[in-house]
């Protein structure tokens, strides 16, 4: 009895000891970590601490996180203690010029009335409910104030980046000042086709609060004087004042980043009739550069898209990898994947004076194919017919930079400029030959996190539209810690897979589906013919023709069927080897070599003692 | 040392003596193969990473690691074996010690014998091996505090088959202790901090903060304070059975 308390005691005392040390360990050993992954996505990046270098006036940040009522939230409560251990290393690498204040909004406190007035708006979580505020709110010494309304666990290798870019948008005193040129509506609005409200791009938004946004329509008559990056958006009607103006402006030096497209699709009127195309060519001539009004089709990183018959490769739309974003310039250098639908292809022209640096590419693996064609083709199969790969890599995008002249002789009437410039040794232009890259549904997707709508990228295209923006306008601090993390690892042999299998059994999907037809018309002449002559009855020949067709038919389409599954056997067949190497040659083997490998130590040890 | 060394040595050998060694690594393998592709669908996620494989971890060693540790006090206490091991020049701790190491080694083992799978997400693309590399330790780390229990348990009952039956009840509850069943019991009554420390107790938690590619040394600490104390409560057992 005794010997039996004694152990309960010892079992409870070792209990206590369990719990002490864990909470102890929790408490104290919370902040130093080591960052495995490649591009150190969980640490304070050198981007970072240049920015709270920079940083002059102090910053107030305002940690929100509804400690109470998150109780036994454990998913929650660990990512709220990730997000305070960052903000904690953030101020230390501030040299005192963060100032951290952490605040438990309860309901109906004074707290809670100091979230909303910054705007942070309380989640409903758990059984009952809850509402729990995570969420930070800063302000510097000219009361200037910008937040992160609800801290999103799903989003945690974005979070430095998030937190990075809310005190950088408190230290840059003078913001750089862009206009948005375009026609677009990219600002939300109605929508004609179907008369339901859209909402505003991300891509506009993130432009809006990063920057002095001012927006612009072809309708101006000149840009703004105080721009420091113009960004134009699909191009189209411009009067020749704006043209000039625009001409002027990078001539003087300007920064320009244009979105050009042979088709824009994402203009929903753009579905009525034929290409939709931009009208920016003077300009980019006078720039040395040509965009085709051809579309890109591209075999191997065209995009997987779900139709009415199951999922399809759409030739073009594009998911640029790595190997086709180039590493050499710094907006794009850090970028993974971007993905956008009908690229145009950019050329140098021959007599072109200024300095081409190519940023996008497509594969080796694509061809052109009519903007008109394209755009009334609204069929994936049929888009995979036009397709007949050149093995040429065509340009998406390019930086342009150096000498170029003026698109225009003189000035066009009615404009008073005294003396118009004629060239530049310091153009700065970054051309992109696509413009719906910056609608949603090429990057990002929208989700409710309880209440609270969240924006989770998908690609890396708003990087490019900021990186882009932030380059030009003279401040590169944000670019190196934006995306650095991983948005898709794709197997790259199983998309090169695909890609083989759908260019080979597209030849002969082609081939037999001309068959297809040739025998189905000549199926329905020989019977519209049967019909003419009113017999009932075919002569013995025309019966045996008729029946040497449905049979042909019958066959074709079974080898159409064919073809369509052979397309995934390679794939499947991978699986299916992969699958049996792991699950059992490699365990039999392995276990097998271990055996013989124990068995000789052994044997050996043996020999060594006798 | 030596002594430590020598007995981790003939603890290993007994486990390859016999066909134990093989056949729980030969299990393991097959199974986190089986886990991996047809319940993780690895293959058809097509994402080069190793998710699908290290997510089952937890719950193969539930049942894994209590089979492997089961025997080994209990197995020596039965067959007498354990007055013999005491009578030798070593101390009951170097034999607690000796018998996770060696324990420990054989899972270490299991797990670098995966790496076939790792030359496979390698071939089907680029994983972030880094990422890979900080989940693999977390896995052991996680299975050695898996095997302390287990081994507490072995040391507790002269029935293998009810320590393995403790250990897998005591090993759940440490898995599950930072889920919403076990918390919503106490939540209301226990103060937030003995709370936070509850739910810091679940393996799931630190293996995943680990599984994503960052070693914090708090959750290194958490695996090492468990497997510590769930030896050290081995070492009070079989110091009692010997008093006894």
């Amino acid at each position: 009895m005794i010997k039996n308390l004694k152990a309960y005691a010892v079992g409870l005392l070792l209990l206590l000891v369990l719990i002490t040390l864990v909470m102890v360990n929790n408490q104290i050993l919370d902040e130093t970590r080591l960052d495995l992954t490649e591009n150190q996505v969980y640490s304070l990046s050198q981007g970072s601490v240049e920015i709270l270098e920079q940083l002059e006036e102090p910053v107030h940040l305002y940690y929100f996180f509804s400690d109470s009522a998150s109780e036994g939230m454990t998913g929650l409560r660990n990512y709220a203690n990730r997000v305070e251990s960052l903000l904690k290393e953030y101020v230390s690498a501030s040299e005192g010029k963060l100032i951290l204040h952490k605040i438990d909004p309860e309901p109906f406190s004074e707290a809670e009335d100091r979230a909303s007035r910054f705007g942070l708006t309380a989640a409903s979580i758990g059984p009952a409910g809850e509402a729990v505020y995570f969420g930070l709110g800063a302000r510097n010494t000219l009361d200037d104030e910008a937040q992160i309304p609800f801290f999103d666990p799903q989003q945690e290798e974005l979070l430095e980046y998030q937190l990075t870019k809310l005190i950088y948008q408190l230290s840059d005193p003078e913001p750089v000042q862009v206009t948005l040129l375009t026609d677009v509506a990219i600002n939300g609005g109605q929508n004609p086709m179907t008369g339901q409200r859209q909402p505003a791009w991300t891509a506009f938004e993130q432009l809006q609060q990063l920057y002095n946004l001012t927006v612009i329509g072809a309708d101006a008559k000149s840009i703004p004087e105080q721009t420091d990056v113009l960004v134009v958006l699909h191009p189209q009607g411009f009067s020749d004042s704006l043209m000039f103006s625009i001409d002027q402006y990078a001539l003087a030096g300007g920064r320009v980043l244009a979105f050009v497209d042979p088709h824009h699709e994402s203009d929903p009127m753009a579905a009525m009739g034929g290409a939709n195309p931009s009208e920016f060519g003077p300009l980019l001539q006078s720039w040395g550069v040509s965009l085709s009004d051809e579309v890109v089709l591209d075999g191997t990183a065209g995009l997987e898209i779900r139709t009415a018959t199951g999922s399809q490769r759409h030739l073009g739309y594009l998911g640029l990898g790595e190997a086709e974003i180039s590493d050499e310039d710094v907006i794009t250098q850090s970028l993974e994947l971007v993905n956008g639908a009908s690229f145009g292809a950019l050329t140098q022209l021959e007599q072109a004076q200024s300095q081409w640096e190519p940023l996008l590419l497509s594969t080796d693996n694509a061809s052109l194919l009519a903007a008109s064609e394209y755009a009334t083709t609204r069929d994936v199969v049929k888009l995979g017919r036009a397709f007949s790969p050149d093995s040429e890599v065509k340009t998406l995008a390019a930086r342009i930079s150096g000498k170029a002249h003026s698109a225009f002789d003189k000035a066009p009437e009615g404009m008073d400029v005294d003396r118009p410039l004629d060239e530049t040794d310091s153009l700065n232009v970054i051309l992109v030959a696509d413009s719906d890259l910056l609608n949603d549904r090429f990057w990002v997707s929208k989700s409710q996190f309880f209440g609270q709508s969240i924006v989770t990228p998908f690609a890396n295209n708003g990087d490019l539209l900021v990186n882009a923006v932030e380059n030009l306008g003279g401040s590169d601090a944000l670019i190196s810690i934006r995306s650095r993390g991983t948005y898709s690892r794709p197997f790259t042999v199983v998309e090169e897979l695909t890609a083989r299998a759908e260019q080979t059994f597209r030849q002969q999907e082609q081939r037999l589906q001309q068959q297809l037809q040739e025998t189905e018309q000549k199926l329905a002449q020989l019977q519209g013919q049967q019909s003419e002559t009113g017999a009932l009855v075919l002569n013995p020949e025309q019966q045996q023709t008729l029946d040497e067709f449905t049979e042909q038919r019958i066959e074709i389409r079974q080898q159409l069927r064919e073809v369509r599954h052979k397309l995934d056997k390679d794939i499947e067949q991978l699986g299916s080897w992969l699958k049996f190497i792991n699950i059992a040659l490699a365990p039999l083997c392995l276990v097998l070599i271990l055996a013989g490998v124990a068995r000789l130590t052994r044997r050996n040890a043996k020999e060594v003692l006798s | 040392m030596n002594n430590l060394q020598a007995i981790v040595k003939r603890e290993l050998t007994s486990f390859f003596a016999t066909p134990v060694a093989y056949v729980f690594i030969l299990i393991f393998l097959m199974l986190s193969g089986v886990f991996t592709f047809y319940i993780g669908n690895f293959y058809e996620r097509g994402q080069a990473d190793l998710m699908p494989f290290f997510n089952f971890h937890p719950w193969l060693y539930l049942f894994l690691v209590p089979a492997i540790a089961m025997r080994s006090w209990a197995e020596e206490r039965k067959s007498g074996t354990i007055e013999l091991l005491m009578t030798l020049p070593i101390t009951t701790w170097q034999a607690v010690l000796a018998k996770f190491i060696a324990a420990w080694l054989v899972l270490g083992l299991a797990l670098v014998l995966t790496f076939p799978l790792w030359l496979t997400v390698n071939y089907l693309g680029n994983p972030d091996n880094g990422v890979i590399l900080a989940a693999y330790l977390g896995s052991w780390l996680m299975s050695g505090a898996f095997l302390a229990i287990g081994l507490c348990m072995s040391a507790l009952s002269r029935n293998q088959v009810v320590a393995f039956i403790l250990a897998i009840v005591v090993c759940f509850l440490f898995v599950l202790s930072g889920s919403n069943i076990v918390l919503d019991a106490f939540t209301g009554w226990l103060p937030t901090i003995l709370l936070d420390t509850l739910a810091s107790f679940s393996f799931l938690t630190h293996f995943e903060a680990m599984a994503k590619g960052v070693i914090a040394l708090n959750d290194v600490g958490y695996f090492v304070i468990v497997t510590l104390v769930w030896l050290y409560g081995s070492f009070i057992a079989i110091e009692q059975n010997k008093a006894g």
